[in-house]
């Protein structure tokens, strides 16, 4: 087991290590170059060239590569022109948010899809179908879409939730005004995940309600619940682990969506703006840290794998 | 048929197509008891019925399959009106089913001791560690110490014949009252078999369990049980004494279900073999299902279905073959 762990974390750093030269190649192709946009109408070719042997960009390739690792390793993302700070502060101050509305997003998520798959797979005909016809539904409605008709139903309409922000109230406020302010964000983002995630699961279960254990299970007098959640759930769950690793990128693309419409104050409402803004050394840095993020979670996702899988474990 | 004091009583079992009712029933007017002590072997072919009649006994029928007349009763009470939720209380309390393939049948991430001792739980109660000291006893009983002692172990850790014991002893956790064992040892090589049905005959004996013993080896039956009941394409063909059957099958299909066995010193030439394949449910002949396989066939067995006598067996012939042949 401790080889397979070990090849794991190889791999791991392995991509760690591609994503970093990707990023800087990334960066270092972008047309005009970060001085022009640093400058804006203000550019001339003396300001630039200026800039540019401030910045350290008249040096070769090799060298700014390694002065780009070396800044990495410091901590050291560099400094946002257009909001006057360095942009580790910026991403520190928007980090937590994010990660906040992805967990409640992702439990969610995982809870519903677990709840329905099971549903979907122990009762393929009936359920199953309406079940599975509220996935697909699910999946295809555009984020904006969904986000703008819960805003209007339940912030315009109804007036029971905050159309948006996290404010600084929620943090005075306390837990309770939290959580309604991140109510319809999280449903938003949860929503194509639990369907995708459900949908997934919904087939697992099914291929192991056919197996013959279900029926011994039965045999011996056991109730359809602890079927369901003893046996049937510890064999379908363990693909699913690996799924949801992956579903991390989707969170975090569902999440610049999201983060927009709901004005929340996270990476993705800051990649969104950054990228309006062309400020270069944010955009980057949350760039690379979703793909760390990504990384990791298939990392964790196959920790746990290894961990759950009692015939990996023993052998 | 008296069923008086019998531990499994079925009677008049028909089982047909939930679909397709014009179709002829899969199983067809089937009785048979089991009584406390006594192992009854079900032999016949592939798709003679012998499956079919184990779940209908359980209540867990394939999709598309149901039961369209008959009555099971277990220690004296009906199980086909009950509801799902009584017939759970039933199952793995007064009967337990023993499957084809352990690995299969056995919960994969689950310990063993923890599904002996789940089962138990769930029927009788009690704590988790008295539960647990059940479990271990009984795989101890079944001749599995190293499992009964320390750590709980895998499905997948063990040998096919320890896999086959743990589904023994969880057929058994809850000391019933009747084990179905749907063809155990197919799965397995044959000296796991014999020690298999050996263990199997021996709770049968101690507990005085009733047993029913699917197979399609008639020899394993001959050897191991009581009584025999011959099914052919969804009928009860003969049932008798299992000693007596072996020397003096009437039916011809127990007949040649008979001569078909293999005997060492081998004779030479060819394996005897019944010619023809068994009807398709479909496609069932009028009268008699064998007559166009069998060789004592006349006239009269095209025409009408020959009902159950008696005659040193019970058979459903009209030309039945000599006492002693």
């Amino acid at each position: 087991m401790t080889k397979a762990l070990l090849w794991r974390l190889g791999n791991s750093l392995l991509s760690l290590a591609l994503l970093v030269t990707l990023v800087f190649f990334m960066i270092y192709a972008t047309p005009g170059g970060p001085a022009y946009s640093i400058l804006g109408v203000h550019a001339t070719p003396a300001g630039v060239a200026a800039l540019n042997r401030q910045m350290g960009l008249d040096h070769p390739v090799w060298r700014q590569y390694l002065t780009w690792w070396d800044h990495l390793a410091h901590g050291n993302l560099g400094y946002s022109f257009t909001q006057h700070a360095p942009v580790a502060d910026l991403i520190g101050s928007y980090l937590h948010n994010t990660l906040l509305l992805d967990a409640v997003a992702a439990a969610a998520a995982i809870m519903l899809a677990i709840v329905l798959g099971l549903a979907q797979g122990a009762r393929a005909r009936s359920l199953g179908r309406i079940i599975g016809a509220g996935q697909i539904i699910g999946y295809s409605l555009p984020t904006f879409f969904v986000g703008t008709v819960l805003i209007l139903v339940f912030a315009a309409d109804l007036a029971w939730l905050p159309p948006g922000g996290l404010g600084d109230t929620a943090r005075s406020a306390g837990l309770a005004s939290l959580w309604r302010h991140l109510a319809l964000p999280a449903v938003t983002l949860a929503l194509p995940l639990a369907a995708g995630l459900s949908r997934y699961f919904g087939h697992q279960v099914r291929d192991e309600y056919r197996q013959d254990y279900v029926r011994a299970a039965r045999s011996r007098g056991l109730s359809a619940l602890r079927i369901a959640f003893r046996h049937v759930l510890r064999n379908a769950v363990r693909p699913l682990v690996t799924v949801i690793g992956m579903m991390i990128p989707s969170l975090v693309v569902g999440g610049v969506l999201t983060e927009s419409v709901f004005n929340y104050p996270g990476l993705g409402w800051l990649l969104w703006r950054s990228a309006l803004e062309q400020d270069y050394p944010t955009l980057t840095a949350i760039v690379l840290l979703i793909g760390v993020l990504t990384i990791l979670g298939n990392l964790a996702a196959d920790l746990v794998n290894t961990l759950l899988d009692v015939r990996v474990r023993y052998d | 048929m008296t069923t008086d004091g019998l531990t499994l009583a079925v009677s008049g079992l028909t089982l047909g197509l939930t679909r397709d009712r014009r179709a002829r029933p899969l199983v067809e007017d089937l009785s048979f008891g089991v009584a406390r002590g006594e192992m009854l072997a079900f032999v016949g072919e592939s798709g003679s019925g012998k499956s079919l009649t184990a779940a209908a006994i359980f209540g867990l029928l394939p999709a598309g399959v149901q039961r369209i007349a008959g009555s099971i009763r277990v220690n004296g009470s009906e199980l086909t009106t009950l509801s799902e939720r009584r017939l759970r209380a039933w199952r793995g309390r007064d009967m337990g089913l023993i499957f084809q393939n352990p690995l299969t049948a056995l919960s994969p991430s689950v310990g063993v001791q923890a599904q002996i001792a789940e089962t138990y739980r769930v029927h009788k109660g009690g704590t988790r560690d008295a539960a647990r000291a059940r479990a271990r006893a009984l795989l101890a009983e079944v001749g599995l110490k190293a499992l009964a002692t320390g750590g709980d172990s895998y499905p997948h850790q063990l040998s096919g014949g320890m896999r086959q014991r743990v589904m023994i002893a969880l057929a058994a956790a809850c000391d019933p009252a009747l084990i179905v064992a749907d063809e155990p040892t197919t799965a397995l090589d044959v000296l796991i078999q014999a020690q298999i049905l050996d263990l199997l005959a021996r709770l049968q004996r101690e507990r005085g369990l009733a047993v029913v013993f699917i197979t399609h080896d008639l020899r394993l039956a001959a050897r191991y049980a009581d009584r025999i009941l011959v099914l052919y394409a969804g009928r009860a063909v003969e049932e008798g004494d299992a000693a007596q059957f072996f020397t003096a099958p009437r039916h011809p299909y127990s007949r040649a279900l008979r001569d078909a066995i293999p005997t060492i010193p081998a004779t030479g030439g060819r394996l005897t073999e019944i010619p023809g394949q068994p009807p398709e449910p479909r496609a069932l002949p009028a009268g008699c299902r064998f007559a166009p396989r069998c060789p004592n066939v006349g006239d009269d067995c095209r025409r009408t279905e020959p009902a159950m006598t008696f005659d040193g067996t019970r058979f459903a012939c009209l030309h039945p073959c000599a006492k002693m042949s």
